[in-house]
């Protein structure tokens, strides 16, 4: 009777398509060049928050159709993947927001941000007085202008650290810029941001 | 003033998490990228001495559990009239189970096949058409024993999706001849345990199994039965709970079993493997414990014989079931080979796609 042993010389044993619960984002990917399945476990970790960020910009139809062109291309371009970044969440917010970006292009809806942001409910404002409720619509349009107006460039920035919560460092190597330029741009648009919600400050 | 927050307070709300079936369909989507990935790379070995010589087996007793049980009824009226506990064996030639483009043994085409998440309504009938063979009885006389081959046959099932409406089946062999019922219309109710006068029903069409690889592993072993290795019973599993017992599972689940499978020691993933009607897919295998063959319970003393499940690489639909041994090793039971023909949503029994 042939042994275990000897059948498995037939077969690769598999590995776990959870992988152990300790690797890193980078090591699973590392693992999926030679076993591509495995790349499922970086969609269960990272879907989600993906569907979630595609969700507030495109709205919730698009979503998903966004999450899966991400996921594709950074199936096909994981072995461009640099190892040394354990948390692959940079690297996947890059790839969607190349991805909304040319949904945007294509579908010519620049404005469509500004369409979603204001189908949305403003953040239900805490104070029940009338006046504090206009103020906070007030608000909401006004910070709405400040991100219509803002480069594409600038304004994907700025969504990936306030809306994604990524941090500096994250969003520059989600949009492959140094973090000098994050810096910058970051305080270009606070500045702006300061200028519109209160037009006598004239710092920025 | 932190001009980041105030950007954040009008972000639009979002939910909280990817829901289904739109995350079992994009997952499905990257699998198949896989799959697509690693068929298209270096071919990677068969196993040579599995393909050789083919020998298959079955086992009523030892079948996969309730529903694959329920569904042999077709083999095991003709069983019962020759022995109480009867085996199959058959040998086949290799060329039988040739990969696709190959021979095929039943029809070339399977219409069905390949639908994306197939929906059924409470009141209707989950249709499958298989192909199936190597069942081999030991019929039992008064001279001692002797073995009956079953030639390759297809098989209908319809089951009622809500499992109110019962199920029926009828087969014919492959080699012409009319479709004959088998048996009579069955009911897939029965009596509630700890529930007196409650009945419960087992529908047709699966909709809540586990949405989580970690889920669908602990709901796969737990379906497989209580003997054997882990491997071996979460296949079972998947074969109790799928169209090879003539379930409707939405392929977003198939992939999860899929999935499942592989992060069970003792599975192994078979890059290229064909059912028996020739289409090919990807596979996940096993070995079958000896002494399960023997009939003793539970042990894992070797692998002769393995199962291997089938599954399409683009929607991982499960599409054959397969039994191999190594040439030469002496028969031990085992179960015949299938392969999923055509799955379709019909809206009463005897009615086709």
């Amino acid at each position: 009777m042939p042994s275990v042993s000897k059948l498995r010389s037939h077969r690769p044993p598999a590995p776990a398509a959870d992988g152990p619960p300790g690797r890193t984002d980078a090591e699973v990917i590392a693992g999926s060049l030679d076993d591509p399945e495995r790349f499922a476990v970086i969609f269960d970790r990272h879907a989600d928050e993906i569907h979630r960020y595609a969700a507030r910009r495109l709205g919730q139809q698009a979503a998903a159709d966004v999450v899966s062109e991400v996921f594709l291309a950074a199936f096909r371009n994981r072995g461009r993947y640099q190892p040394s970044r354990t948390d692959a969440r940079p690297w996947l917010y890059g790839i969607a927001t190349k991805v909304i970006s040319q949904q945007l292009r294509a579908e010519g809806r620049r404005a469509h941000l500004l369409a979603a942001v204001a189908a949305a409910s403003p953040a239900e404002p805490a104070a029940d007085d009338i006046g504090d409720r206009i103020a906070a619509l007030r608000l909401h349009e006004v910070l709405t202008g400040v991100l219509a107006g803002l480069s594409p460039a600038d304004r994907e920035l700025v969504l990936l650290v306030a809306w994604a919560e990524l941090s500096y460092e994250q969003a520059a190597q989600a949009l492959q810029i140094p973090i000098g330029t994050v810096r910058s741009r970051l305080h270009r648009v606070r500045a702006k941001v300061r200028h519109a919600v209160d037009p006598a400050d004239v710092a920025g | 003033m932190d001009e980041i927050a105030l950007l954040r307070a009008i972000r639009p709300d979002a939910p909280e998490g990817f829901a289904e079936p739109e995350r079992g369909e994009v997952l499905c989507r990257l699998l198949a990228a896989a799959a697509g990935e690693r068929a298209a790379g270096k071919p990677v070995p068969t196993a040579g001495w599995l393909r050789r010589a083919r020998w298959r087996w079955r086992l009523r007793v030892a079948g996969p559990p309730a529903m694959a049980r329920r569904l042999g009824i077709a083999a095991a009226a003709a069983a019962a009239t020759v022995a109480t506990v009867a085996l199959v064996l058959a040998v086949l030639p290799a060329t039988a189970h040739a990969p696709a483009g190959g021979r095929r043994i039943g029809p070339s085409t399977a219409p069905g096949l390949g639908a994306q998440n197939l929906r059924a309504r409470p009141g209707q009938f989950i249709y499958t058409e298989q192909l199936i063979e190597g069942e081999l009885y030991i019929a039992a006389t008064g001279n001692g024993t002797h073995t009956v081959r079953v030639p390759p046959y297809q098989q209908r099932t319809w089951l009622s999706a809500d499992g109110k409406r019962g199920m029926a089946s009828s087969q014919r062999r492959l080699k012409g001849g009319a479709w004959s019922r088998v048996g009579t219309p069955e009911s897939l109710c029965g009596p509630s345990e700890g529930k007196p006068g409650h009945q419960i029903c087992s529908p047709g069409y699966l909709t809540s199994l586990p949405g989580t690889v970690a889920g669908m592993r602990s709901f796969l072993l737990r379906s497989g039965g209580p003997n054997g290795p882990a491997a071996y019973r979460l296949l079972g599993g998947i074969v109790s709970n799928s169209s090879a017992s003539g379930l409707l599972v939405p392929n977003s689940s198939y992939a999860l079993m899929y999935r499942a499978a592989l992060t069970v020691k003792g599975v192994y993933r078979v890059p290229h493997a064909a059912t028996i009607a020739g289409a090919a897919g990807i596979g996940v295998a096993a070995c079958v414990p000896a002494v399960i063959n023997k009939g003793g319970m539970p042990g894992f003393h070797g692998c002769s014989y393995r199962t291997e499940l089938i599954f399409d690489a683009r929607t991982h639909e499960l599409i054959g079931v397969d039994h191999m041994a190594a040439p030469g090793r002496p028969a031990l039971p085992g179960s015949p080979d299938s392969a999923l023909l055509s799955i379709a949503v019909v809206n009463r029994i005897g009615r086709l796609p």
